[in-house]
Order: C-alpha cells, then structure tokens, then sequence
C-alpha cells in the first residue's frame, strides 16, 4: 500500500455557503458589478483534527446591463444596449488546516486547485456572442468555522479565485465571501 | 430523515438558483442595433451633393418580379421620418441634395425589409424606377470592406446605402462606400417606430464621423 489514511474519528464537514462575489482584474474589465447570484457546496474530510482534503464546486452569475455602448472593429462599428453575462463554475480539489483543535470557534485556511469553467456572452440586439473556456485556477481561503452544537455550524470566509489566461479568454479573478451552512459529522 | 433533510436542501438549491437569473431586456427598444460600415480607401470629403429618393421602398423579396415598375413603399410616416433624418444628417455634414438627374456624387438608397431574411445582394432593379441610369446588370460591391458580419437581417431592418455611380467598375459594379443597417423590433405604434428610427438613425452619423466635408 504506497499511503493509507487515518480514520480520525473520520469527522467531515459538508457546507452550503451563499457566496457574493466581487470581479476583479479583467473579469471586472468585462463587467464591474459584483453579484449575489453566487453559491458553492464544499465538502472537507479530516485526515487528523487539523488537516484535511475535499473540493468544492460552485455557481456565479455576473450580470451588467451597457446601454449605448459602441464597440469598433476596423471600419466597423455596431451601437446598442449590451446584457453581458459572465458564469464562473469552480470545481476545484483543495485542502485544509485548522489552526486548533475541535471547538466552538476554528479559525483555518484553505488551498483549492482545479478547473474554472467560464462562460462569457453578449447579447446586443437580437444577435449573440458566445465564449466558453475552460481554465486552471487556484482559490486560496481564510476563514472560520463558528461550531453551534455537535453537529451544526456556520462559517464566515474570504476566497480569491484566480485562473490561468488562455487563448480564448485571458486569466479571470474574482474576490468572493462565503457565508455558510455547515453540516458537521463524525 | 437525512435524505429528506439533503433533498429539500436541493430543492432550495434549484429554486434559488432560478430565481436569480439576470433579466433581460424589459423594452424592445433596448434591442435597437446600429450597424456601419465603409470604404476606407475613399476621401468622403471629395463628394458634394447627393440625391436621394422620395420614398423608402419595401424590400420583401430578393428580386423583382417586373424590372422597371415601381417597387412597394414604406409607411408613409416611417419613410418620411427616415428621409428628412437622412436629410438633416448630411446637410449638417456639409452636403447638398440634388436631383438624380443633376448628376449627384452621391446617391444614397434607404430601404426597409419585411422578411424574415433579406441579403445585401437584393436585386438592382428595386431601383430602376428612381435612378435614371440603373442598368439590371450592375452589381452591388463594397470596396475595402465586408459587410458580412451580418449575412441577414430580421424583419424590422432599415438598410441605407451609399452609393457612388461615376465609379462604376468595369465589372458593372457600383461601390457602396458607406452602409448602415439599423435593426429592431416593429413595435406596434408608427409614432414610436418612427421615432426610434430617428434617434438610431442619428447614432449611424454619430459613429461615423468620417462622414463629412
């Protein structure tokens, strides 16, 4: 057997956080408005009472409505209200530590790395362009864990996401709070 | 009871996630959409005076089914409330209307679709009642540019070429050396149709400042 994991009391937290996002970095450059339409569902098992691995998976929708804009091209140019749509899904291995041990209050970091999949459209008139990419990104996080009895808890943290560019879509950041729901089993 | 309590928290999930999809647009004229395009090889300072029709024919097919009879007209007001913009738009840029038969630099087509799809490619002869030189083996051609980034437009479409014909080529090819396409939703008051055609047809000057002498 090349590793073995320790069942440490085998404790796992499975969280559902609401998550307001603010763009960054050329995500803001597409659209400026931060957006509330943004969950994630995590779930960590413990490998030890500090440590321990998961992942996550999310949904953001940024959304900025750009009336009278005029995009040029060369000799083109096209005038008209723009809906751009930008949808961030993070779905990201990750890792964590907490800085002690089991209690009412657990302060921890994470590191999360994996795949963002972007989807960019436009909407002007009753045309449509649409970008899809898919992109590696890391999300470090800081946070807490408010433990409110055996098996229930809340959890306050900060994320910054960011991705590597690629051809079809330069490197995409994004600041985000998450405000969850912890279910804690053991 | 624990797979009730992660079904409900599902269920929760895919409502709120509907509930927050972004809205669209909430007026059809959030959907006007202005279009030009030129030649940039051509001095649009060189022309001093254009012509214009008196009327704003109907595009509803991509031929004529009888080269040489009159064509059908826009709406009235619509056609109006296109020309007289067109009008004042080229004369605050410098240039004089004429008659077509006092030999324009210029001559400038406003049309307007019907369908469902009608190609830049629309037949000559929609015109052979206007120019008096229109001949049904001239072609359309725009010099130094494609007008393909939109290869059809939807009903509701204003299409205004500018056209040159003392550069006829050899080929029969008469060069457009400005075009806007103006696209919207047909809204059933002719008063607010024709109002924003106005304030969209403003915008193709706007955004075309080349546009002067």
């Amino acid at each position: 057997m090349l590793f073995s994991i320790q069942s440490f009391g085998q404790i796992t937290y499975l969280k559902f956080n609401f998550a307001p996002m603010i763009p960054t970095g050329n995500t803001a450059n597409f659209i400026g408005v931060p957006s509330a339409r943004s969950g994630n569902i995590e779930y960590y098992m413990m490998l030890d009472s500090k440590f321990g691995f998961g992942g996550e998976i999310g949904f953001t929708s940024f959304f900025e409505k750009k009336s009278g804009e005029t995009l040029t091209s060369g000799t083109l140019s096209v005038t008209g209200t723009q809906f751009r749509f930008h949808n961030l899904v993070p779905v990201m291995p990750a890792v964590i530590y907490f800085f002690n041990e089991p209690g009412s209050f657990r302060p921890y970091v994470s590191l999360g790395a994996g795949i963002m999949i972007n989807t960019q459209r436009i909407e002007m008139g009753i045309f449509q362009e649409r970008l899809n990419s898919f992109q590696i990104g890391i999300k470090p996080e800081l946070g807490s864990i408010f433990q409110l009895s055996e098996f229930v808890a809340i959890k306050l943290s900060g994320k910054y996401y960011n991705t590597l560019g690629g051809s079809r879509l330069p490197a995409q950041s994004a600041l985000g709070i998450n405000l969850g729901f912890v279910v804690t089993q053991r | 009871m624990k797979s009730c309590f992660y079904l409900i928290i599902y269920f929760l999930i895919i409502v709120f996630t509907n509930a927050c999809v972004p809205d669209g647009p909430d007026a059809i004229d959030v959907l006007d959409l202005v279009y030009t395009n030129f030649d940039p090889s051509y001095d649009f300072g060189t022309p001093a005076t254009y012509s214009m029709p008196e009327n704003v024919i109907l595009i509803d097919r991509e031929t004529v089914e009888n080269p040489g009879t009159t064509p059908p007209f826009a709406d009235f007001i619509i056609s109006q409330a296109i020309l007289d913009r067109i009008r004042s738009n080229m004369t605050a840029r410098g240039y004089i209307q004429v008659n077509e038969f006092n030999d324009p630099d210029l001559i400038i087509l406003p049309s307007i679709t019907d369908g469902n799809r009608v190609f830049y490619e629309y037949d000559w002869w929609f015109w052979g009642w206007y120019y008096p030189d229109f001949s049904p083996v001239w072609d359309w051609v725009y010099p130094g540019y494609l007008p393909a980034a939109i290869t059809s437009v939807e009903t509701g479409t204003v299409l205004i070429q500018m056209t040159n014909p003392k550069e006829l080529t050899s080929e029969n090819q008469i060069p457009v050396h400005w075009i806007s396409v103006i696209n919207g939703i047909v809204s059933g008051s002719t008063g607010d149709n024709a109002n924003r055609i106005v304030r969209t047809i403003d915008q193709a000057f706007v955004q075309s400042p080349y546009l002067t002498r």
